[in-house]
């Protein structure tokens, strides 16, 4: 059953759509990600254009996060301060690297260096918590115990403004927070991804948040970042399809409740295993189409 | 559609002749496509006859090698082609280029390949063919390469059926009646189109004819992209919105289901 996108300008199967936003949804509840590192490729390669693709993921991520937010916060596994100071970094960092992007195009290679990133971000971060994953899994199985962790004081508990965040059990400068989603935004505006892949793991190992709070945390800064991303992209450019977007996160809502319960039932670090493992596989996929050599190097937008 | 050739062939039965050359009359199946939720793409008929010169005793003057060329064209558009190259060993989109003013579909079918039935001159003269269609190039591409570029564009738009050259797509029934069918995708753009319809014989044109034709998005598709082009701060907020009361709906009803 075929559906015309009165925005993207073509017309897809409605089961393919449903599809795709039912398995990124399954992957936003269940490992507290957008999805928009797999969503925006996915809807590219079914041939949606990649402006529309970017800012369509975008919306149908805010409705996946939203919905998967919630069920976590019925469980007490959101960090409602920590979610806000997390937030506005975001804002002020999306609109930092909007700068940044326009100052590098003007220089010319912007290709270069977002291909670049994504394939280091993706394979980087999911080696690292692929590895992780499982020495912890590795050590539990020998028995081995490990003393509970606490981050280590260094320069870090020296910044001021020291702010109590009872739920991620954290005493710390509210500016450590605010940085790492000011970093976080400047990678989801040169990305157009959402960010989630990156700030799992940073609050994980970074924040030494309670792997608890950590997914419906990263959930609801994925919900206010990508609503406002949303409305940019359709102020600006006129590419958020609805209808596409309507039918996306109506399979991605599904998903990512499926996604919340499964999430529930598995243990930190084989959550982290996986979600590495997939992220991983996506920036292998992506670093194959920067090493293997093209059937056609020309391709066309058409305006 | 059978029936309209032939009432049009009736009709050419009766009608006064025109004295000397011979003329054309064509029509198409549709003078609208309108692009609703279920389009998927669509197929014109054009069809038409060929009025024959004759002289006083009814017989035809000129009856041999006739050929029938039809090009559909679409609105303007620009297209930006990207090239990638090689920068130590990772593939890159390196150079790029904006040709401007090309028809966004342009569709020639003809009975034989045109170089065949029209003098190369003539050709240029009337533009027909995909080599004949000149890029304005608002963003050039390197200078030794724009015939590559403008080749990259021809085959891209030709992968997705919004360019073709189809050298017999134009049937001829009997001496008098020639019918094609002209495909549009689901990508087509929506504007402006033309259909011409050229008579051709010993390589020059002897008679054409240009019928409009128009594809627009109708009903909800039509409101939703006027709506996102007109009032896009509105739009926005409405799509945000819209998300959010999905996202929780969802998940209440979710969770009343599993309780």
């Amino acid at each position: 059953m075929q559906i015309y996108l009165p925005i993207a300008e073509m017309s897809l199967n409605v089961f393919l759509i449903l599809g795709m936003g039912g398995l990124v949804g399954f992957l936003s509840g269940m490992f507290g990600v957008g999805g928009g590192f797999l969503m925006t490729p996915l809807l590219m390669f079914a041939g949606v254009p990649p402006a529309v693709a970017v800012a369509t993921g975008a919306n149908q991520i805010t409705a996946a996060s939203v919905s998967g937010m919630q069920a976590h916060w019925r469980r007490g596994g959101v960090d409602l301060k920590m979610g806000i100071v997390l937030t506005l970094g975001g804002l002020i960092g999306s609109y930092a690297g909007a700068l940044l992007f326009s100052l590098l195009k003007g220089i010319g290679q912007i290709d270069l260096l977002i291909a670049i990133s994504y394939v280091l971000f993706l394979t980087g971060i999911g080696l690292m918590m692929l590895i992780e994953s499982v020495r912890v899994l590795w050590q539990r199985h020998h028995g081995i115990k490990q003393p509970p962790r606490r981050r280590p004081r260094t320069w870090i508990d020296a910044l001021p403004l020291k702010m109590r965040f009872r739920k991620s059990r954290q005493y710390l400068s509210v500016f450590l927070p605010l940085i790492l989603g000011a970093f976080v935004g400047v990678l989801v505006a040169i990305m157009g991804v959402g960010g989630g892949f990156i700030l799992v793991p940073a609050m994980i190992y970074l924040l030494n948040m309670p792997a608890n709070v950590v997914v419906g945390t990263s959930l609801f800064q994925m919900t206010l970042v990508t609503a406002s991303v949303t409305f940019f992209h359709a102020l600006n450019s006129y590419t958020v399809d609805v209808v596409l977007a309507l039918l996306l996160l109506i399979g991605a809502v599904i998903g990512a409740q499926f996604g919340a319960r499964v999430g529930y039932k598995l243990k930190g670090e084989q959550l982290r295993g996986l979600l590495g493992l997939i992220v991983l596989g996506v920036g292998l996929r992506m670093a194959l189409d920067l090493f293997v050599t093209p059937r056609d190097v020309f391709s066309l937008i058409v305006m | 559609m059978r029936a309209a050739v032939m009432i049009i062939s009736w009709l050419l039965l009766w009608m006064p002749r025109p004295a000397a050359a011979a003329a054309l009359i064509a029509d198409i199946s549709s003078h609208e496509i309108e692009i609703t939720s279920s389009f998927t793409g669509t197929s014109l008929l054009l069809f038409g006859a060929i009025d024959w010169a004759k002289d006083s005793n009814g017989q035809r003057l000129d009856a041999r090698d006739h050929d029938i060329i039809v090009v559909v064209r679409g609105p303007a558009t620009s297209i930006q082609v990207r090239k990638k190259t090689s920068i130590g060993g990772i593939w890159v989109n390196r150079h790029s280029a904006v040709a401007s003013d090309m028809p966004g579909f342009y569709v020639v079918a003809s009975t034989r390949p045109i170089h065949a039935t029209l003098l190369p001159e003539v050709v240029a003269a009337y533009g027909l063919g995909l080599e004949n269609i000149e890029p304005v190039w608002s963003d050039p591409p390197p200078t030794a390469e724009s015939g590559t570029f403008r080749r990259a564009i021809d085959r891209g738009m030709a992968k997705t059926l919004l360019f073709a050259e189809r050298p017999d797509a134009v049937t001829v029934l009997g001496e008098t009646l020639f019918r094609t069918e002209i495909y549009f995708p689901a990508t087509v753009p929506v504007g402006t189109y033309s259909a011409e319809i050229y008579l051709a014989r010993n390589g020059v044109v002897v008679a054409h004819q240009t019928t409009p034709l128009s594809v627009t998005k109708i009903g909800l598709e039509r409101a939703i992209y006027d709506f996102a082009n007109t009032r896009p701060a509105t739009y926005g907020l409405i799509a945000v919105v819209l998300a959010l009361c999905a996202g929780l709906v969802a998940g209440a009803i979710s969770r009343r289901l599993s309780s």
